[in-house]
């Protein structure tokens, strides 16, 4: 025990670890450079195709940026992603404004629209004190409803068959109709989105969100407003699924309530936990991995794929709780001292 | 009083079906603390046992009998195989449990075919009240499955397996400590539950079309019957069931039916947000 | 008693829970920079008391003063935001942290020097980079102990420090204490006699939720009242 509080700090001592290059930034760089070099490489089918994968990849960012960060899991998050998209196309489609101006205004209305429910809701059950699987659950029956709304009011929404006709993403004087456009704006917003994430939540900020998991309320006495920073987190989350979804939406061409649906919003839970949840990078990965795995099944049958998934699900508990990743890791560190163990 | 006494009567109906469901997710929930999301797959299963019984030739009160009996035994065996396991992990049930209600919906289909089925119930036309005509076949369904909730509550009453039910759910470690085999208590508590659902899915299957998708629709009610009603009391799955099912019946008759389930589930959130455990929690 | 406003001002405080009181109509007054030591047997409701004071359980009636704000009725993080630290009886830190990352959360500003200097107070400089939940028991005392003081508070409630902690590291831990007299009002619950008598502040005892003896420590340790509740128990 050796000096007193206010003795001065002049030790010379080193200031706290400046932030390194994590090695999930540098995997970050290595993809986004892989990926900019696709179009080159690749016809405009492919790149067509990977345009709307990369939108789903920021989408389970999103996803990601909440469940991976606070540990609750948010099992509706299809909502957000379908808010967006059909933010977009009722915008473009349904009401008549210049279409210099409309996809615009489509995903400002999308982003908004997304952010304002994940707002409410978010408001309501957090400031309730209502974690865990109660929070997941909320979030399960806000996915149902969200679609039922989606296909019952079909004034609005063109109820089970959707809205067709949403327009290529555009800005005033640049269009993003091009399959290679259309693609690098995909990948400009995942990268920006990724890059962020990285950079805030490698700092103070990841901490915070770490330490309200391991114990909130802790925190609290610390004087953190823990519940005002989940919803934060939250809408985050929610307005970054939103703005995946807006922008499928017009690389598409139609919105269809399949994109508010359960089932997707279970997928994209696949994607990250095959990813690593938590690791930011891992479930855009675990996006493109996955997406290629179930193009293969869904073409084999159509109830493949749900078996498929709802199989996974019980793998990933039984064996591999900790996502992919983990699970090998640990297997190859067991192989690798099974062989150079004793005899 | 000429729309009141219908309007009343479609509440009670659906109040009772949501009874059913939400009774045996909630003896679940207040017991093991889980959150089982295959619950709704119960429903199914017991309305698509009558679809098979008419399908070979059998008559409604077989299958009335039969459902439960395999909803019970399905129950159980998932409990034993899967849901002990990791009953610790809340989390992990839920994502073990939506995974088998998957397979579950996948294989129904698979076997049944993707066409919604049609079932026959007893007691077709109607019975007059007055100026009122109203199904006698919901009538039927409202007085059973009150029957059903009255002789439930007066077992767990009065029952051996009731009394160590009540007790573990206050504490379990106080209940072991007195002799109750707590894999026992759980696993019979999860078979009922089933049973109770599958008996809610054989008396709903004559109302509507029998797909494998239909458990979904009740699942979520039922969990908003046990999150706003309170889990693991008799009254608070009362008190949620009257609630949700009222409101949405009353609901329906002013707005289209998915915004008076979007209602009811906004209503739901802010009750929550006040009273987080419920109304009447244990 | 001084005529400066007291730090901390506890007036008629009680808090019942459901047909028991656990703490009965306690008024006291703390000083700026003023070092308190709360004794008394098991479920005497020190704990309570503290809880009250940090915001983590609303008082049953009365009300609690800081400085000029009424404390009684904001929520913890407020308080902890007025200058009110606290530590747990169980060490709580953020075991999937460093020790290092602990600080960083804790500290009440991004002032690296803050955070140094903390480290080496609490004799943590070795341990920074391990995470917390592998640290030994005293190390996360110390931790917390550390985390609490990174937040600048203008009152620090320890609730019994020296659990768990050896006889040397216990009489570092009273050394530190009275370093902090005149700049923090210190309120500390404590069961280790030798470390309330090396601290030798004035003492509050209760028992049963009411304050039985108030004064000096050696005043206290004379007292009959006091001796026979203790020794009656010990």
């Amino acid at each position: 025990m050796t000096h007193a509080l206010e003795q001065a700090g002049a030790s010379g001592k080193a200031a706290p670890t400046a932030r390194r290059l994590r090695p999930a930034s540098i995997v970050a760089i290595v993809l986004v450079v892989l990926l900019a070099l696709m179009p080159f490489v690749a016809e405009d089918y492919t790149v067509s195709n990977y345009r709307d994968v990369l939108l789903l990849a920021l989408f389970a960012l999103g996803l990601d940026l909440f469940w991976g960060k606070t540990g609750i899991l948010s099992f509706g998050h299809a909502t957000f992603f379908g808010l967006g998209a059909y933010g977009m196309a009722i915008t473009t489609v349904r009401f008549g404004i210049d279409p210099a101006w409309a996809p615009l205004a489509g995903l400002a209305l999308g982003v908004v629209l997304a952010a304002a429910v994940a707002f409410v809701v978010g408001f309501f059950i957090l400031y309730g004190g209502v974690r865990g699987a109660y929070f997941t659950i909320v979030t399960l029956a806000l996915a149902m409803i969200a679609n039922q709304i989606a296909v019952g009011w079909s004034k609005v929404t063109g109820g089970d068959s959707g809205l067709i006709g949403v327009p290529p993403f555009s800005v005033p004087g640049i269009s993003f109709a091009e399959p290679v456009a259309g693609f690098y704006l995909a990948l400009g917003l995942l990268s920006v989105c990724l890059f962020m994430s990285l950079w805030i939540l490698n700092g103070r900020t990841g901490l915070v969100l770490a330490a309200i998991r391991d114990d909130e309320i802790k925190a609290r006495t610390l004087g953190y407003r823990t519940q005002f920073i989940l919803l934060a987190t939250f809408c985050t989350s929610a307005a970054m699924a939103g703005l995946a979804g807006a922008i499928y939406a017009t690389g598409t061409g139609f919105v269809a309530p399949d994109l508010i649906a359960l089932l997707l919003s279970t997928e994209v839970i696949v994607w990250v936990a095959v990813g690593g949840s938590g690791t930011l990078v891992g479930p855009v990965i675990g996006t493109i991995l996955v997406w290629q795995l179930q193009e293969r099944i869904s073409s084999i049958s159509y109830a493949a794929w749900p078996i498929a998934i709802g199989t996974f699900f019980i793998l990933l508990v039984l064996v591999f709780p900790d996502g992919i990743p983990a699970y090998l890791v640990r297997l190859a560190r067991r192989l690798r001292a099974g062989k150079g163990g004793k005899s | 009083m000429q729309l009141a006494l219908p309007m009343l009567l479609n509440a009670l109906t659906l109040i009772s079906i949501l009874l059913m469901v939400a009774m045996g997710l909630a003896i679940i929930f207040g017991l093991m603390n889980i959150i089982n999301l295959a619950h709704g797959e119960f429903v199914t299963i017991g309305a698509f046992t009558l679809v098979a019984v008419q399908a070979a030739g059998g008559d409604f009160w077989l299958g009335l009998i039969l459902a439960p009996i395999v909803g019970y035994l399905f129950g159980l065996v998932l409990e034993r195989v899967l849901i002990s396991r990791i009953a610790q992990n809340p989390l992990h049930v839920i994502l073990v449990t939506w995974g088998l209600s998957l397979i579950i919906q996948q294989a129904l289909q698979l076997l049944f075919g993707p066409e919604p089925q049609r079932v026959t119930g007893p007691f077709p036309g109607s019975v007059t009240f007055g100026h009122i005509q109203y199904p006698a076949y919901r009538l039927f369904l409202i007085a059973f499955a009150l029957a059903t909730f009255a002789l439930v509550i007066v077992a767990l009453r009065r029952s051996r397996f009731g009394l160590d039910l009540r007790a573990s759910i206050q504490s379990a470690e106080i209940a072991s400590v007195m002799g109750v085999d707590p894999g026992k208590t759980n696993a019979r508590a999860f078979a009922l539950g089933a049973a109770l659902a599958a008996l809610a899915g054989v008396l709903l299957a004559p109302l509507t079309a029998v797909t494998a998708f239909m458990g979904v629709n009740y699942l979520a009610r039922s969990f908003f019957v046990v999150l706003v009603g309170g889990a693991g009391t008799i009254g608070g799955v009362a008190a949620g069931s009257t609630i949700i099912g009222g409101l949405e019946t009353f609901l329906t008759y002013q707005i289209p039916p998915t915004v008076a389930q979007a209602a009811v589930l906004g209503l739901a959130i802010v009750i929550l947000r006040f009273r987080p455990r419920g109304i009447l929690p244990a | 008693m001084s005529t400066a406003l007291p730090m901390l001002k506890l007036s008629n405080v009680s808090r019942s829970f459901g047909a028991f009181k656990a703490v009965c109509d306690v008024s006291e007054e703390f000083a700026p920079g003023e070092i308190i030591t709360i004794i008394g047997p098991n479920g005497a409701g020190k704990s309570t008391l503290l809880n009250m004071i940090c915001g983590t359980l609303p008082v049953s009636s009365g009300t609690i003063t800081y400085g000029h704000r009424r404390l009684s009725g904001l929520s913890g993080d407020r308080i902890a935001r007025l200058g009110i630290a606290r530590k747990f009886q169980v060490p709580s830190v953020f075991g999937s942290l460093t020790v290092l990352e602990n600080l960083m959360v804790s500290a009440v500003s991004r002032d690296s020097d803050l955070i140094e200097r903390t480290i080496d107070l609490v004799d943590l400089y070795g341990d920074r980079h391990v995470r917390a939940a592998d640290l030994p028991h005293g190390k996360k005392q110390w931790l917390e102990i550390g985390m609490a003081l990174s937040m600048q508070p203008k009152v620090l409630l320890l609730d019994e420090p020296t659990a768990g902690l050896s006889v040397e590291e216990t009489r570092a831990t009273a050394r530190f204490l009275k370093d902090l007299e005149g700049k923090v009002t210190v309120i500390v619950i404590e069961h280790d006699m030798a470390f309330v008598r090396d601290l030798a502040a004035r003492t509050i005892v209760l028992h049963h939720g009411r304050v039985i003896a108030s004064g000096n420590y050696t005043d206290i340790e004379d007292n009959e009242l006091v001796r026979d509740v203790y020794l009656g128990r010990r």
